[in-house]
C-alpha cells in the first residue's frame, strides 16, 4: 500500500496561520467578564494527617470570594481515570506534595495566593514512604485501604528455569528509569464558567473531554448533561493532561461564586501537582543457546505509583505485554508490580511503559551480543519475529512484518559511515542501533469506542467531527489530508469540529497513538454512505441518475462535465434533509481475551552517533536516524514531527531529565533544575525514514506515530556510549559521574 | 470578622533613577540596607521569586551612562569595563570582541534574551557569576565606590575580605592587557548539566605566563560558578610557578586541585565528580599548551 | 539630586507607593498604564492589555515563551519590570507581519516550525531577532540564537528547518545583489 500523499507536502495545517501569528486563544488566554481567579493549596508534607483546617482568615482578606475544602464538594470526593481513588480535597490525610486541601477564588491571583498563605491547616507528620522498597516492606503504614500494592501484572510461557539451565550465555541486570516530566509547555488552566440552567462550561485542556465531564459530574452531583467540555486547543500534552489537574477545583469555586473561575498553574504549581512518567526498576535475566537465539527470559518490573492510581495499571499492563518486544521468546516469565509510595503521582505518559521496558530488553539484547561475540544486528535477527507470529502475550494480532524491514533498514543506515568521526585526544566516538515494537489503541477489555460524525452542514461545508483534541500533535491535519483524499472534496469545504462535548460525537480519548488510525477507520466506514446521501439527494432533486454523480471540489460533479460542480454544496446544503452520518465502533483488537493485548503495532529503529568527552564524562549525541514503520503517511510534516519531536523528548530522558524526589519533595520546581533538550542538544543531523508498506491485504490503514519515536533511541544511545567507551549503563539519565569513574578506571586519562 | 488582614502584596519599592556615579551612592547613603542597586535585575527577580525580600528602594543603574563604556587605556595597558556593560556586549562592543576568551565567556551566560538584560557588573556582584573565575584568573582589579571613597582594589582581596560589599557600588572592571600574548595563554570553561543555558556545574578559568625558556612565572587559577564559593586556587599556582611544562608532575597536580578546591554539593552532581572535572579541564588545558610550547621549540630547533 | 523630587530621571511619576504611570510603545501604538512599577511586562501584555500572543511557562527566564523585542532587543517579559520599560518600544508576536503575513511566520508553515503552537510566539520573535542580527545564520549561529527558546513538541528540527529555509533565502539574495 502506496500512500498518494505526497502532494499534501506543502498543505498547511488548518491551526498554522492562527499559531505563527499568535492569534490562537489558548484556554489559558480567556478572560470573561466577572472573573475570578483561583488558586489551589497543596500539601505542605508528603505524608501526614490533617488534624485541623481553618480557612477563616483568608476568608476575610478582601478580594476573596469563596475558600472552598472537602466539606464544599457536593458530589464525590474523588477522581481517578480508573479507580477513584485521589481526593479533590484531602479530608484527613495526605499522601502526597500535590494533594490539594483547598481552593481560593479571589479578585487577582495574587490575592488568592496570599489567601492560600493564611489557611491554616495543622498536620501530624506520618512515615515518609519515599521509594517502592519502603512501601513493601512488611510493617509498613498502609497508604491505601487495600494495602500498597496498586497494581501487579504477570505473563508467562513455558519453563524459565528450566531452559536457562540450557543456555550458553546468561545475562543479567537491573534497569533503573527515573521520573519524567511531560514538559508540555503550557502549564494546566482555564476557565471554568456558570451557565444559567445551573451547569458549567468547562475550558480546559484536557485528552478525552467526554471522560473530564463524566469525572466532574461525578465530583460536582450534577447530571452530566450540564457539563460542557471544551477543550481544544492544548498547548502540548503528551499525556500528561489526560486525567484531571485544575477542573475540579474551577469548577467548584465557579458553582460556590456563581462567577466564571480562572486557573492557571506556575511552572512550580505544575511540577508540584502534575502526574509523571512510571520511575521503574526492571531487573532481567536473558539466556541464549550458542548462536544468540534467547531460549529464556525473566523480567521483574517494579513501578513506583506515587499516591494515586489514576492510569498506572494499564502502565505496568504495557510495560509487561511488551517485555518481549518484536522477538519470540520461547520461554518468559514476567511480573510487574506497581507500588503506592509518598511520591509524586506517576501516569499515563507518551509511551505508556513502552519506553522503560524497551530500554531493558534492547540493553540485553546488546550485552549478548558482546558475551557472545555476535553483531547486534544479527542477534536481534536472529530472534526476530516473522509476519504471522503471535503478539508478545501469545495472542492474535495483525499481520505484519514491519520488525524485520525496520531492522534491515536500520542495519543499512549503520553500514553507511556518514561522517568520519575520529577520536581526538579527549573525546570517543561511537555508534548504537536498537529496534522496538508498540502497541496502538487501548488493548484487549478495555473500553476502547472509536467513532466520527460527518455532515453536510448548513453552510454548505463537509463538516467532519471528533471526539479529540488538537494537542499539537496534528491531528487537525490528519482529519483534513484524509477527508480531502476519501470524499474528494477541497480543503474550502471542508470544517472541522472536535474538542467540545456538545456538539462532538464520541470518539474515545486522544491517546494511544488512537487518533490517525480512528479517523481514517471512521472515514472508511462513513464516506460511503455519505457520497451515497449527497448523491441521492442531487439525484432526485435532478432526476439525473446516481451512478453519474460523485463528490469533488465545491460540489457533486456530474461525469462528463468537467467545467464544475453540477450542484455545489451549498446549493445542495439548501435544500437536503438526511445529510448526517454517524459512526461508532470498537478500536480494533486482538480476538484473544489477553488482558490489555493489542491487536495493531507498529514498529520503529534508531542509530544514533555520540561523543563521549573524557574530561568530563558527558555525552553528546552527534546524529539520529530514525526508521518507523507504521503505514502509510497521511501528512508528512506531521509524521515527521511526531517523529523528531518525540525522539529528542526521549535523548532527554536518556541524558539529562531527571525528576529527582527526595523525602517525598521534588528537588527540581522549574526549567532552571529540570532541563529538557534545548536546540543545542538536538544533532542538525536528524532524519526519519518512513516505511509505509504494509502486509499484503491489511485493511486498518495508518496507524498513530505519537509514540513510536520516543522509545528505540532509549537504548541506542546507551549502546553508543558503550561503543564509543566500553561501559555499560543501566541507570538513566546517563550520569556523567558513572561514565567518568569508567574513564578513569580505564586509565584513559594520564594524570589519575 | 474583626482581625482583617492586610496583604502584603501591594507594597511595591521605590524606583530611583540615579544618571551620576554620585547621586547613586547618595541614595545608597540616605536608605542604608532598606535600598538596593539593580543592574539587568535578572538575577535579582529570580531571587525575590525565591523569598528574598524586596527592598522599599530599587536604585535603578541603567541611566548611568559612565558605567556602560568601555575602553582601553594604552598607557596603562588596562581594559576597563563598565560594569552595566550588558553580558551581550561581546556581540556589539568593538573593544570586547577583540578579548575571545571574555567573549566565549558572555556567550557561556544564560542565553540571547537574558544577556540582553544581565549586566557583567550584576555578574559580579550577585556573587555567583560565572564571570567571577574568569575575572580572578585575569587578574582584574575592580573600581568600587561607597559613601567614604572611591578605590581600586584587588578583584581577590576584596572577595575575600571585604566586609561591605552590599554597600558599594562597581563602576568598573579593570583587566591588564598583555601584549607580549606569545608567552601567556588563558582559559575558559564552563560546564553544566545541559550543554548550554544551565547554571555552571563549574566554572575554571586559567592564565599562565611564562618566560623565554618556558619556565612558569605566573599562573592563576579559579573554580567558580554556579553555587561554588568563587576560589583561586593558590597552592596549585605555587606548585607550577618556576617550573617548564615538561617538568611538571600532572598527577600531583592533580592531587593538589582536588585536595585544594571545596565545590559545592547538590542533588545532581556530587562534589566529588565536580573536583575531578575541575582539575580534569584546567590540566588539559594546560597540557595542550605545554604541547604547543613543546611542539613550538622543536619545529624552530630545526629551523636554526 | 533633589532625590524627594517625584519626577525621576527617566521621566517615571511616582503616583503613590504603588503606581507608576506608564508610557510605552506595544507594536507601534502608544500607551499610558497605570501600574505597579515592579509589575512584570508579562502580565501586563497578558492581563492588562489582552495581547495573549505571547505566552508564559516558566516565569523565571527559562524558557522564552514570552519572547518579546525591546527597542528592537530579545528579552525575556518575564524577567522584566514595569519601569525598565518607560518610553521603550515594545514588539510582540501580534506587531510581527501586517496585512500579510512575515517571512518567519510564512517559513513556520511551510516547514512545519510548531506543533501545539505554545512555543512558536516566542520561537518567532527570536528568529526575528536572529535574522536582525545575522541575516544568513550557520548552525552555530542558530543554535546560540535559540538555545533559550524552549520547544517540546517539535524536538527543534522543524524549526531548524524553517530557519534555514530563510537563511539559505537571504543567501541567494545575497547572491543576486
Ligand atoms: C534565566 C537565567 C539564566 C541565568 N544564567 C546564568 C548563567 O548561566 N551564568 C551566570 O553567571 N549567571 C546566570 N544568571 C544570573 C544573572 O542573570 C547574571 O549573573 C547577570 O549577569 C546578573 O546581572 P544583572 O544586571 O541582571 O544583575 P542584577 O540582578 O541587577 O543584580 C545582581 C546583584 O548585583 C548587585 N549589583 C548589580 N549591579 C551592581 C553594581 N554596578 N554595583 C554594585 N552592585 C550591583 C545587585 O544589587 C544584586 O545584588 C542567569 C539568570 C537568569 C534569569
Ligand atoms: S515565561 Fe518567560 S522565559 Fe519562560
Ligand atoms: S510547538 Fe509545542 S512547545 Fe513548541
Amino acid at each position: 500500500m502506496k500512500s498518494k500523499l505526497i502532494e499534501k507536502e506543502d498543505r498547511i495545517r488548518p491551526d498554522g496561520l492562527s499559531k505563527v501569528t499568535g492569534s490562537l486563544q489558548y484556554l489559558t488566554d480567556l478572560t470573561f467578564p466577572d472573573m475570578l481567579y483561583g488558586k489551589v493549596l497543596r500539601s505542605k508534607y508528603p505524608h501526614a494527617k490533617i488534624l485541623s483546617i481553618n480557612t477563616e482568615k483568608a476568608e476575610a482578606i478582601p478580594g476573596v470570594e469563596a475558600v472552598l475544602t472537602y466539606k464544599d464538594v457536593p458530589g464525590m470526593n474523588r477522581f481517578g481515570i480508573i479507580i477513584p481513588d485521589q481526593p479533590v480535597f484531602c479530608e484527613d490525610r495526605v499522601r502526597y506534595i500535590g494533594d490539594a486541601i483547598a481552593a481560593v477564588a479571589a479578585q487577582s491571583f495574587e490575592i488568592a495566593e496570599e489567601a492560600l498563605k493564611h489557611i491554616e491547616v495543622v498536620y501530624e507528620e506520618l512515615q515518609i514512604l519515599d521509594s517502592p522498597d519502603k512501601s513493601l516492606r512488611p510493617n509498613a503504614i498502609r497508604l491505601h485501604p487495600a494495602g500498597n500494592i496498586c497494581h501487579r501484572s504477570s505473563y508467562q510461557n513455558g519453563d524459565v528455569q528450566q531452559a536457562f539451565e540450557e543456555c550458553v550465555a546468561i545475562v543479567e541486570e537491573t534497569y533503573e528509569l527515573p521520573r519524567q516530566l511531560h514538559a508540555y509547555m503550557e502549564t494546566e488552566g482555564g476557565v471554568v464558567v456558570p451557565e444559567e440552567n445551573g451547569g458549567i462550561t468547562v475550558y480546559a485542556a484536557t485528552q478525552h473531554g467526554f471522560k473530564d465531564r463524566f469525572q466532574i459530574s461525578r465530583i460536582l452531583g450534577i447530571p452530566e448533561s450540564m457539563i460542557r467540555i471544551v477543550s481544544n486547543p492544548i498547548g502540548g500534552s503528551f499525556g500528561g493532561k489526560d486525567e484531571q489537574n485544575i477542573q475540579p477545583y474551577a469548577s467548584l469555586l465557579a458553582l460556590a461564586t456563581k462567577r466564571p473561575v480562572k486557573i492557571h498553574n506556575t511552572r512550580q504549581e505544575s511540577i508540584r501537582a502534575s502526574i509523571k512518567r512510571h520511575p521503574m526498576k526492571i531487573t532481567v535475566k536473558t539466556g541464549t543457546d550458542s548462536t544468540g537465539k534467547i531460549l529464556a527470559h525473566q523480567v521483574k518490573i517494579i513501578a513506583d505509583k506515587g499516591a494515586y492510581t489514576t492510569l498506572g495499571p494499564a502502565v505496568l499492563d504495557f510495560s509487561v505485554e511488551h517485555a518481549a518486544g518484536p522477538y519470540i521468546i520461547p520461554n518468559i516469565e514476567t511480573e510487574g508490580i506497581s507500588v503506592y509510595t509518598n511520591n509524586g503521582v506517576s501516569g499515563e505518559f507518551r509511551g505508556f511503559g513502552g519506553n522503560q521496558i524497551t530500554f531493558a530488553l534492547e540493553g540485553q539484547m546488546d550485552r549478548l551480543a558482546e558475551v557472545l561475540k555476535i553483531d547486534p544486528i544479527e542477534i536481534r535477527r536472529k530472534n526476530l519475529r516473522t509476519t504471522t507470529d503471535l503478539g508478545p502475550l501469545g495472542h492474535r494480532i495483525a499481520p505484519t512484518d514491519g520488525a524485520s524491514l525496520v531492522l534491515e533498514k536500520v542495519q543499512k543506515l549503520s553500514k553507511q559511515l556518514k561522517k568520519d568521526y575520529k577520536d581526538s585526544l579527549w573525546k570517543r566516538y561511537g555508534t548504537g542501533i536498537a529496534i522496538t515494537m508498540h502497541g496502538g489503541g487501548l488493548g484487549f477489555g478495555r473500553l476502547d469506542s472509536a467513532g466520527g460524525r460527518i455532515s453536510l452542514n448548513k453552510q454548505g461545508e463537509i463538516e467532519i467531527s471528533f471526539g479529540f483534541e488538537e494537542c499539537g500533535q496534528g491531528l487537525l491535519s490528519v482529519i483534513e489530508n484524509l477527508v480531502i483524499e476519501e470524499i474528494g472534496c477541497s480543503q474550502q469545504d471542508v470544517k472541522i469540529v472536535i474538542g467540545d462535548t456538545s456538539v462532538v460525537p464520541i470518539s474515545g480519548s486522544s491517546t494511544a497513538s488512537r487518533g490517525t488510525s480512528i479517523v481514517w477507520q471512521s472515514l472508511q466506514k462513513m464516506k460511503g454512505p455519505f457520497k451515497e446521501k449527497l448523491c441521492k439527494y442531487v439525484s432526485d432533486a435532478t432526476s439525473i441518475c446516481k451512478e453519474e454523480l460523485y463528490l469533488g471540489p465545491y460540489g457533486i460533479w456530474k461525469v462528463g462535465k468537467e467545467d464544475g460542480p453540477f450542484m455545489t454544496y451549498k446549493e445542495c446544503a439548501e435544500g437536503i434533509v438526511d445529510q448526517t452520518v454517524l459512526t461508532s465502533f470498537h478500536f480494533p483488537v486482538t480476538p484473544d481475551a489477553v488482558n490489555g493485548g493489542h491487536f495493531l503495532y507498529t514498529f520503529g529503529g534508531v542509530k544514533v552517533d555520540v561523543e563521549v568527552d573524557l574530561l568530563s564524562g558527558k555525552v553528546k549525541v552527534l546524529s539520529i536516524d530514525h526508521v518507523i514503520s507504521a503505514g502509510p503517511i497521511v501528512s508528512p510534516k506531521g509524521y515527521i514531527g511526531q517523529i523528531e519531536g518525540g525522539g529528542v523528548m526521549s535523548l532527554g530522558y536518556t541524558l539529562l531529565e531527571d525528576m529527582k524526589m527526595i523525602n517525598g519533595q521534588y528537588a527540581t520546581t522549574n526549567f532552571d533544575s529540570y532541563l529538557i533538550p534545548n536546540i543545542v542538544d538536538v544533532p542538525f543531523d536528524t532524519n526519519v525514514f518512513a516505511i509505509e508498506d504494509l502486509v499484503e491485504g491489511d485493511s486498518y490503514g495508518p496507524r498513530g506515530v505519537g509514540e513510536i519515536g520516543t522509545i528505540a533511541i532509549i537504548p541506542a544511545v546507551v549502546k553508543a556510549v558503550h561503543d564509543a567507551i566500553g561501559c555499560w549503563v543501566s541507570k538513566l539519565p546517563i550520569s556523567s559521574e558513572e561514565i567518568l569513574e569508567n574513564i578513569e578506571s580505564k586509565g584513559m586519562l594520564t594524570w589519575i | 470578622m474583626v482581625n482583617q488582614i492586610e496583604p502584603s502584596i501591594t507594597s511595591s519599592p521605590i524606583i530611583w533613577v540615579p544618571s551620576t556615579i554620585e547621586e547613586a551612592i547618595e541614595l545608597k547613603r540616605k536608605f542604608g540596607s532598606k535600598a538596593e542597586f539593580v543592574s539587568g535585575s535578572t538575577l535579582l527577580q529570580l531571587q525575590w521569586m525565591n523569598g528574598r525580600k524586596i527592598p522599599e528602594n530599587i536604585i535603578s543603574l541603567e541611566q548611568i551612562s559612565k558605567l556602560k563604556e568601555v575602553q582601553i587605556d594604552e598607557d596603562k595597558k588596562t581594559l576597563s569595563i563598565g560594569a552595566s556593560s550588558q553580558l551581550s556586549s561581546y556581540k556589539t562592543d568593538r573593544l570586547l570582541k577583540n578579548f575571545p576568551i571574555i567573549c566565549e565567556a558572555l556567550k557561556s551566560i544564560a542565553a540571547p534574551a537574558v544577556r540582553n538584560r544581565g549586566t557583567i557588573g550584576g555578574n559580579i556582584m550577585g556573587g555567583v557569576g560565572d564571570l567571577i573565575p574568569l575575572f580572578l584568573a585575569l587578574k582584574a582589579k575592580l573600581l568600587v565606590h561607597d559613601e567614604k571613597e572611591s578605590e581600586l582594589v584587588d578583584f581577590w582581596e576584596w572577595l575575600q575580605h571585604s566586609q561591605r560589599k552590599n554597600q558599594t557600588l562597581l563602576s568598573t572592571i579593570h583587566l591588564p592587557i598583555i601584549k607580549e600574548c606569545a608567552n601567556s595563554y588563558s582559559f575558559y570553561k564552563k560546564i553544566g548539566r545541559r550543554e548550554t543555558f544551565t547554571a555552571a556545574i563549574l566554572t575554571v578559568s586559567g592564565s599562565i605566563r611564562w618566560d623565554d625558556h618556558g619556565v612558569i612565572e605566573e599562573a592563576k587559577l579559579a573554580l567558580g560558578g554556579g553555587d561554588n564559593k568563587p576560589f583561586l586556587l593558590e597552592n596549585t599556582e605555587h606548585k607550577m610557578i618556576g617550573k617548564k611544562g615538561e617538568e611538571i608532575d600532572w598527577k600531583s597536580v592533580f592531587e593538589s586541585i582536588t585536595s585544594e578546591i571545596a565545590p559545592a554539593d547538590d542533588a545532581f552532581v556530587s562534589v566529588d565528580y565536580r573536583k575531578k572535572v575541575a582539575a580534569n579541564l584546567m590540566i588539559a588545558a594546560l597540557q595542550s599548551k605545554f604541547t604547543v610550547i613543546s611542539n613550538g621549540k622543536e619545529e624552530s630547533s630545526y629551523e636554526v | 539630586m533633589d532625590i524627594n523630587n517625584t519626577v525621576l530621571h527617566n521621566g517615571l511619576t511616582i503616583k503613590d507607593k504603588q503606581t507608576i504611570n506608564l508610557n510605552l510603545m506595544i507594536n507601534g501604538e502608544k500607551y499610558i498604564l497605570k501600574t505597579s512599577p515592579t509589575e512584570k511586562l508579562v502580565n501586563i501584555l497578558r492581563d492588562q492589555l489582552q495581547l495573549v500572543g505571547t505566552k508564559i511557562s516558566c516565569g523565571i527566564g527559562r524558557c522564552g515563551a514570552c519572547s518579546v523585542l525591546l527597542d528592537g532587543d530579545l528579552v525575556n517579559a518575564c524577567l522584566v519590570m514595569a519601569y525598565q520599560v518607560n518610553g521603550k518600544s515594545i514588539t510582540t508576536i501580534e506587531g510581527i507581519g501586517g496585512v500579510s503575513i512575515d517571512e518567519v511566520q510564512e517559513a513556520f508553515l511551510l516547514e512545519g516550525g510548531f506543533q501545539c503552537g505554545y512555543c512558536t510566539s516566542g520561537m518567532i520573535v527570536a528568529v526575528k531577532y536572529l535574522l536582525s542580527m545575522c541575516p544568513n545564520p550557520t548552525e552555530a549561529d542558530i543554535k546560540e540564537a535559540l538555545s533559550g527558546n524552549l520547544c517540546r513538541c517539535t524536538g527543534y528540527g522543524g524549526i531548524i528547518r524553517a530557519v534555514q529555509r530563510l537563511a539559505n533565502a537571504n543567501n541567494y539574495s545575497k547572491d543576486i545583489d
